[in-house]
């Protein structure tokens, strides 16, 4: 990836919702969900933005105090734990670059930078079942392996 | 077959259809073959619902969860489901047109989705939904009605109910929902933090009882909950702490459940509401202190607590259904409830807290 790298979300697997600055993710395919606060969070809705890596990593560095290069660094390992997680995907080069406005932060003195985390939980892949043992007999109908 | 954007493949409408088409067909032989269908008319929020059954087989296995809804209407259904199982019918399933691969998560099938079609195998109920939206006509067909896992019997058709539902702007919601004279609480929480409990707690204490584990809500333009199923579940030893279900003790309990399976019986004298106006989503947790109590929480919380078991079942709908969540948790107050170790308290405390809303 590098500064000009955009992504969106890995839809149609994957959905969102931000409420009081708190970002859900849900993987509807691993059954694994997700939650993003504070610099994460800021990570996130500018990536659904549309913001180019290096702005992404501009915008944190300007909205918190911290060593630039720490903050590029760990906003980039963290893009990168993003795709990993398969939550999103990068968009093509050739893309049309649309980027929509997001409100910037107004504060005198911009909060400590902390390292953006992804909180992820793994509770509800036992109710999906996702790997049933099963066979398909001739008939095309799955069935539960006899012992 | 034309590409989609999530990279699988749509088929035309013929392939579905043709498929459809053999389903009606297998369940008009079926019906015939044990001496008619066993209709059923239920009205759920407002639609007509006919439940054509192919012979008794399933009657006895899956009308007591849904009994509640039962309507003497006689206008037309919106919508019918032709019901059944091989089993007790002598009547085998027509040959699966598609791939193993094709069996996706929470077992919709790939390929048989889209296009006003949706088709679901749920593995571990061997039971086949498929719904044809231009029709408005589903099929539910059940290999043997032994086989039916407990939670389809306590919650019977859910895939299809949950597609129907996000077609008019609902959710079937993972959570309970019980009420007072003064409207109704939804208790959202994962499995173990006391919803079934709580609901039934309430219940036994007289208050409205809309449901223990799932229900239906519209989040616009004011948040309501209805009543889907007239079931709840409850461990043994929970029994104990309940008399009020004390026969239950006596009831089968399905092989493949720890929980006992209750039939909420008041239903049928008008006693239990099927609607109610939502004012708060309450979060059980259990404390191990003595009392119960209500704390603020958060939409966050409420959303966290409600949303991944309600849409990780239900893939096709999952971004729909998460925007329709967050509109709600956004719209009412969102509250711990700190469950104590006296049962009989709480109640008392939901109806407290309700009945300060009033003013």
């Amino acid at each position: 990836m590098d500064d000009e790298t955009r992504w969106t979300l890995n839809a149609p697997q994957v959905v969102d919702e931000t409420i009081d600055g708190e970002v859900m993710i849900i993987h509807l395919v691993t059954g694994h969900y997700y939650s993003l606060l504070d610099v994460g969070a800021n990570v996130w809705q500018r990536l659904r933005a549309g913001q180019a890596q290096r702005k992404i990593v501009d915008g944190i560095a300007c909205g918190f105090t911290g060593e630039y290069s720490v903050i590029s660094d760990s906003v980039i390992q963290f893009l990168a734990q993003l795709q990993q997680e398969d939550l999103v995907r990068p968009l093509d080069a050739d893309a049309a670059a649309t980027e929509a406005v997001i409100e910037e932060s107004t504060t005198a003195v911009p909060p400590p930078f902390l390292p953006p985390v992804l909180n992820k939980y793994l509770d509800m892949q036992q109710l999906l079942a996702l790997d049933p043992i099963h066979e398909t007999d001739e008939r095309g109908w799955p069935h539960a392996k006899t012992e | 077959m034309a590409p989609r954007e999530d990279g699988m493949m749509l088929q035309s409408r013929a392939e579905p259809a043709a498929f459809f088409d053999a389903l009606a067909e297998m369940h008009a032989r079926a019906a015939a073959s044990v001496g008619g269908t066993v209709d059923r008319m239920l009205s759920l929020a407002g639609y007509s619902i006919r439940l054509s059954f192919a012979g008794p087989g399933l009657v006895d296995a899956l009308w007591p969860a849904l009994s509640h809804l039962e309507t003497s209407a006689c206008r037309p259904p919106d919508f019918t489901i032709l019901m059944g199982d091989s089993a007790s019918t002598g009547t085998a399933m027509p040959h699966a047109p598609w791939r193993p691969e094709d069996h996706r998560e929470a077992g919709e099938i790939r390929g048989y989705c889209g296009q006003g079609f949706f088709t679901v195998y749920q593995f571990h109920s061997d039971l086949l939904t498929m719904l044809d939206e231009t029709r408005a006509t589903a099929v539910y067909w059940a290999r043997n009605r032994s086989t039916l896992h407990v939670g389809e019997r306590a919650a019977p058709l859910r895939a299809l109910l949950n597609k129907w539902a996000a077609g008019i702007g609902w959710v079937l919601a993972h959570g309970g929902a019980v009420g007072t004279d003064d409207g109704a609480v939804l208790l959202a929480g994962p499995g173990g933090s006391g919803k079934s409990n709580t609901s039934l707690a309430c219940a036994a204490q007289g208050m409205r009882y809309l449901s223990d584990d799932y229900c239906l809500l519209s989040p616009d333009p004011s948040p309501t909950v209805h009543s889907v199923y007239a079931t709840g579940k409850l461990f043994p030893h929970d029994v104990a702490h309940l008399p009020y279900y004390d026969q239950a003790r006596h009831s089968h309990r399905p092989p493949d459940s720890d929980k006992l399976l209750i039939q909420l019986p008041e239903w049928r004298d008008g006693a239990r509401p099927l609607m109610m106006p939502l004012r708060a989503i309450l979060l059980p947790c259990v404390t191990g202190l003595r009392n119960t109590s209500i704390e603020e929480s958060s939409p966050a919380a409420a959303l966290r607590a409600l949303a991944p078991s309600t849409i990780i079942l239900s893939p096709s709908t999952g971004g729909e259904n998460l925007q329709r969540l967050g509109r709600l948790v956004r719209s009412l107050p969102c509250l711990a409830l700190k469950l104590g170790t006296e049962r009989m308290q709480i109640p008392h405390v939901i109806k407290h807290w309700l009945n300060g809303q009033k003013s």
